[in-house]
């Protein structure tokens, strides 16, 4: 009966493992009817094979319709792409599946549909994007161990069953049937209530799971990777870029608004440092630049040819660690100025170095670079950024180029915008020479005076007069591009050298992971005003200026800081997005991504650096005398402070992992050596681990002697122990007989113990008997 | 208690052993993540499979339970418990193994058979009993043990064992019979025929109590003294004593190479000895005397007592038959020890040789004639007439 409840569970187990492994597969085909056609499956055959057993395959049958099964879908996977044939395979597990599903349950039959299941999950494994892979694979491996346990528990206790023939077996045999003089013999199952099991099992499972998760987990970071020539460049289709661009047309955005696409994640360290930090402010992240505009379009019109990204030895510097998504367009987005920390073939700068982007062959792959800046200063970004090349004439006039009128009669597409750029500096008395001050007036101006209103909308503009003229004296609402836009040239038609940057603006910052995380709403444009080696403030750049200049980043687009940290509430399901993109992001490094560089980073440094400062630290006199110290002390407010920093360290973590598994190792290695040893007879028979069979001897009369409630006392030696419990069993009728048999075992204990005797079997034998004896006889009494 | 621990990965264990191999083996090659990772968690019920079992039989306890006496074919019931010491966790999927040996002899070789109790569930210091039961169809001293104990939780990929040398020992007694009517009839017979010619009194029955006098009663019976106390005649009582005294001299013989008969033979006349034994210690008073000629002699003599009849079957349980082709002269010297008029049954696995009985009684200066001597030979038809087994 109990063998009965168990395979109730087991059957619904096994559907659970059928279903799980369906879903997986239906993740990665985009599609539920696998999963669907499953549960109708499994329902029908519950009903229909196992509980009312109206139907059922034999197994001729159930051989017929398999390669029937088989052939479908060899014709199915002939002649169609890798993926498709994965899939053709999954299909025919799933239909091999169906076929089991109405035989009669054997345990061969559920080791068979799990075996699939396991199968359809491993082509799962090929399919299956993100960590939701690694959830399911989860939700799996509890489901498949409790299951595994139930198979064996179900097949266990059907072995002792007791059929009615076993009993009418027994009566045969009484009745002198059976012919045999062997001992015929029956055991039993002690029996269990299934809740008791189901809870157990679960409980166990999870135990189960637990420890599989770790195992897996540090084996997957231990086994070997090395690097795959077209690895990296495999990849998925390139996100398309609808933030930003190379060139802006205004009136063109919109959908920016919707997109919540990542493009990157960034995170910043301190020079080599190991902790990221969050910046003050929203970091600006520039992609490109454009200086030509023209009808509403601004471009790049001057093209140099890209060069490697210098190396340079700074001695305060930002590390900026940046994942890009594959995308549509050859530019990367960081903070400038930048410089290569390390040797990166895949990365390309242009000559001015303000202008990153990527090589041909990694255009449409997910890229994982670092670089260094001194663009950032006490964890602030900067404002001013160094001029790299000295500007030519050339450059210059193209940092004040003016757009020609294509619009009818007017020869300046700007007079209401030149006019009141002129009428801020001159209401503020400001010398459009100070080209500082005169940039930060009319950004200002633009950013803050009130009259200028942030909109993603698309705006009803003046076809007559040009975008930037139309925004900033008629209809005074727009984005970013047109308040950047409008601000460029306000400063030129005052004469200030000014281009517009390209580029994303703050992201959101994930508390979690402490990085940046880049969307395609984020995309942004601001102004760049190029400063004149007198028109920077001394300790703008934090060195001597060059004889280039700077560039003064101004952002003239109205409330964009309020608006992004209004986005930025932490509200839950803004924590819970952040979880999950973290998740995503460990996804994405730690597994799928986890390559022999990764391993090298995240796995062995941290061992080697680990244990060399851990030696380093045990060794070292002037630490233990600063623990001493620090102990000394300490009171719980310093030790709360300090659990609160350091309650957790991916790098004593793995340390300490590291070290339990070898320590572990090493004495399970040595313990199976030593084993083997023994029985191999090269070293004395259970010298350490167990006692020699003549102190066991010896154990077993004490422990016989004692149901009698004879004891040794501390002061009595063995013998006169057993002389005494001779007299002891000699008073009484029932174990006369046995009087004289302690003192015969004490003097063989003596005789080997102490004389160096050796057994013979004989011996042995007798002495065995006389304790046998003993213990049934005291423990009958007993 | 010596405990010995063993692991073997079973047929399961190894397939699934191999397909990690090749998970692993293929995602390295390939150096796909996701089957590495798939791999990786595979590894991981194994490793627990090969640590958790170990881990959960180490702190377990076995202890068996036999019955304090079993006869031969009677049913076998062992109480085997199993007790987990741990706090946490569950013990999941013991079986315990025993083993049941006979020890055999040259003449009767011994069998050994094994079987098994499970356990699903043993929950944190709990203890659970489960009885394996059978039969034991032969006499004889039985050795149980040892005793495996194994889990092959929680994939059943690893079976981890646990041998505990806890041996145990089992003295089955031969099985007994029922006796026929004919039986009851001869020894009757047997006890009027060796009552001795001597005048009927006093001494010719016990002495059972006092009553009061009646008329008719004999003047020997009075007891003067008691009548005198009381002032009124009181009789003495007799109860008439009929000698159900027996001397038994078996002859186990069987060939050197015995066929199955006689082989059985020998257990026939075992069974039929004990069964005699038993019916005559149900009525204690009178004496009883075996002899007993097999591989190792054996001469007793009692009253017949529960005392007596125990010792008997633990002599006859262990009992195996001498190949000696000659009736043996032990028997005719064992009759020395039998009172004349004891009634004398001979128990044998062939014909009796009187000669060679009456010979080897007359060495010890044993008059033969006048005795109520009956012999019995199993491998004839006789037996059947006086007992059966059931």
């Amino acid at each position: 009966m109990r063998a009965v409840q168990t395979e109730h569970l087991l059957r619904v187990m096994i559907g659970v493992l059928i279903l799980l492994a369906t879903i997986h597969l239906g993740i990665g085909e985009h599609s539920a009817t696998l999963t669907l056609c499953s549960l109708a499956m499994l329902a029908v055959s519950a009903y229909v094979t196992d509980t009312a057993g109206l139907f059922s395959l034999r197994q001729p049958m159930a051989n017929c319709a398999a390669l029937g099964v088989v052939l479908v879908a060899a014709v199915n996977a002939y002649q169609i792409d890798r993926h498709s044939q994965l899939l053709a395979v999954a299909d025919l597990q799933s239909y091999l599946q169906y076929v089991l599903l109405f035989q009669p349950k054997t345990p061969r039959v559920y080791w068979q549909l799990a075996a699939l299941s396991l199968g359809q999950v491993a082509i799962a494994s090929t399919l299956v994007p993100g960590p939701l892979f690694g959830f399911m694979l989860l939700l799996y491996v509890l489901a498949g161990i409790i299951t595994f346990a139930l198979l064996l528990l179900n097949s266990e206790s059907t072995r002792f069953q007791v059929p009615a023939s076993r009993m009418s077996g027994l009566a045969t045999f009484a009745a002198g049937g059976a012919s045999s003089r062997a001992p015929v013999l029956f055991g039993n199952s002690a029996a269990s209530d299934v809740r008791v099991i189901g809870w157990g099992l679960l409980r166990q499972g999870t135990l189960i799971c637990v420890t599989t998760g770790a195992v897996a987990a540090i084996l997957f970071l231990l086994l070997p990777r090395w690097d795959i020539e077209k690895r990296d460049v495999a990849s998925s289709e390139p996100l398309r870029s609808v933030g930003f661009s190379k060139a802006v047309i205004l009136g063109e955005l919109g959908e920016v608004i919707r997109n919540s696409d990542v493009v990157m994640r960034v995170e910043f360290f301190h020079g080599l440092e190991r902790r990221p930090f969050k910046l003050a402010g929203e970091p600006l992240f520039r992609g490109t630049v454009v200086t030509h505009y023209q009808d509403g379009a601004w471009s790049q019109p001057q093209t140099n040819s890209p060069m490697q990204v210098p190396t340079e030895t700074k001695s305060s510097f930002v590390r900026q660690h940046i994942t890009a998504e594959a995308l549509d367009v050859a530019e990367l987005c960081c903070i400038f100025p930048v410089f290569a920390i390390g040797s990166d073939s895949r990365l390309r700068i242009n000559a001015r170095r303000d202008h990153l982007i990527r090589q041909e062959d990694y255009r449409a792959v997910k890229l994982d670079f670092e670089l260094g800046t001194t663009g950032i200063v006490n964890d602030t970004q900067r404002n001013v950024l160094p001029c790299e090349t000295r500007l030519g004439g050339r450059e210059t006039s193209g940092l004040l180029q003016m757009p020609t009128s294509s619009r009818g009669s007017q020869s300046d597409p700007f007079p209401g915008l030149r006019a009141t750029a002129a009428a801020v500096l001159l209401d503020r008395n400001i010398d459009p020479q100070n080209r500082k001050d005169a940039a930060m007036a009319l950004n200002d101006y633009l950013s803050r005076s009130g009259r200028y209103f942030y909109s993603l909308e698309p705006q009803q503009r003046d076809a007559a007069v040009d975008p930037l003229e139309d925004f900033v004296t008629t209809h005074r609402l727009g984005h970013c591009e047109y308040f950047s836009g409008a601000l460029v040239m306000m400063l030129r038609s005052q004469g200030i050298p000014a281009r517009m940057a390209i580029g994303f603006k703050g992201g959101g910052w994930n508390s979690l992971g402490m990085y940046y995380q880049v969307q395609q709403l984020h995309a942004h444009t601001w102004v760049e005003v190029h400063l004149d080696q007198h028109d920077v403030p001394d300790d703008a750049l934090g060195e001597p200026s060059t004889p280039a200049g700077a560039w003064l980043v101004l952002d003239p687009t109205e409330g964009t800081q309020e608006r992004n940290l209004a986005a930025q509430d932490a509200g839950i399901l803004a924590r819970l997005h952040q979880y999950v993109d973290y998740a995503r992001v460990l996804w994405t490094n730690y597994v799928v991504g986890f390559n022999s560089r990764r391993q090298h980073q995240a796995v062995y440094e941290p061992l080697v650096e680990g244990t060399r400062a851990a030696l380093e630290s045990v060794a070292s006199p002037q630490a233990w005398r600063a623990r001493w110290h620090a102990v000394a002390n300490s009171h719980l407010g310093v030790f709360w402070e300090w659990y609160r920093r350091h309650w957790f360290s991916w790098r004593g973590g793995l340390v300490a992992a590291g070290f339990s598994l070898v320590i572990f190792t090493l004495f399970w290695a040595a313990r199976g050596l030593v084993g083997a040893l023994r029985r191999l007879g090269l070293v004395g028979a259970g010298r350490f681990f167990d006692d020699p069979p003549v102190l066991e001897m010896y154990r077993r009369l004490e422990a016989a002697l004692a149901k009698r409630g004879l004891r040794r006392h501390p002061g009595q030696t063995a013998h006169e122990f057993a002389v005494a419990a001779g007299g002891d069993l000699a008073e009484s009728i029932e174990h006369r007989r046995l009087a004289p048999l302690p003192r015969r075992i004490v003097e063989v204990f003596y005789r080997v113990r102490f004389g160096g005797h050796t057994l013979d079997n004989l011996e042995a034998n007798a002495v065995e008997h006389a304790l046998v004896e003993l213990e049934q006889a005291l423990g009958r009494s007993h | 208690m010596a405990r010995q621990s063993q692991i073997r990965i079973g047929r399961e264990g190894l397939y699934y052993t191999v397909v990690l191999l090749a998970v692993l083996f293929g995602a390295v090659s390939r150096q796909l993540n996701l089957l590495m990772l798939l791999g990786s968690v595979l590894a991981g019920p194994l490793l627990f499979s090969l640590i958790y079992g170990r881990i959960t039989l180490r702190r377990l306890t076995v202890e068996r339970k036999l019955p304090p006496h079993l006869r031969a074919d009677e049913r076998l019931i062992v109480d085997v418990n199993v007790t987990n010491a741990r706090r946490w966790p569950s013990a999941w999927t013991i079986e315990v193994e025993d083993f049941v040996e006979r020890e055999g002899s040259s003449s009767s070789p011994g069998a050994r058979a094994g079987v098994c109790v499970f356990y699903p569930n043993i929950a944190g210091t709990q203890k659970k009993q489960v009885s394996y039961e059978g039969r034991l169809p032969q006499r004889g001293h039985y050795r149980f043990g040892p005793l495996r104990v194994s889990t092959r939780f929680p994939l059943g990929l690893v079976r981890h064992t646990l041998v505990f040398d806890q041996a145990d020992a089992l003295l089955v007694h031969p099985k007994l019979g029922r006796l026929t009517h004919d039986w009851a009839k001869v020894m009757r017979e047997n006890a009027a025929g060796s009552q001795p010619m001597q005048r009927r009194g006093l001494l010719e029955a016990d002495f059972y109590g006092l009553r009061d006098w009646r008329t008719g009663d004999s003047r020997h019976w009075i007891h003067w003294r008691t009548s005198a106390r009381r002032g009124s005649l009181v009789v003495r009582q007799f109860e008439q004593r009929r000698s159900e005294d027996l001397a038994l001299l078996v002859d186990l013989w069987q060939p050197s190479d015995p066929s199955e008969q006689q082989v059985e033979n020998v257990e026939t006349a075992v069974t039929f000895v004990a069964t005699v034994i038993a019916q005559a210690c149900r009525r204690p008073g009178h004496n009883l005397i075996l002899s007993l000629a097999a591989h190792e002699l054996l001469h007793r003599s009692g009253p017949a007592s529960p005392v007596f009849f125990r010792e008997q079957m633990d002599a006859l349980s262990v009992a195996t038959a001498h190949d000696g082709a000659d009736f043996p002269r032990v028997l005719g010297h064992a009759l020395a020890l039998v009172p004349p008029s004891m009634p004398t049954l001979i128990v044998s696995t062939r014909a009796v040789d009187w000669e060679a009985l009456y010979a080897a009684a007359a060495e010890r200066d044993v008059r033969t004639a006048g005795r109520q001597l009956q012999s019995v030979n199993v491998a004839g038809d006789e037996l059947v007439r006086y007992f059966r087994v059931e």
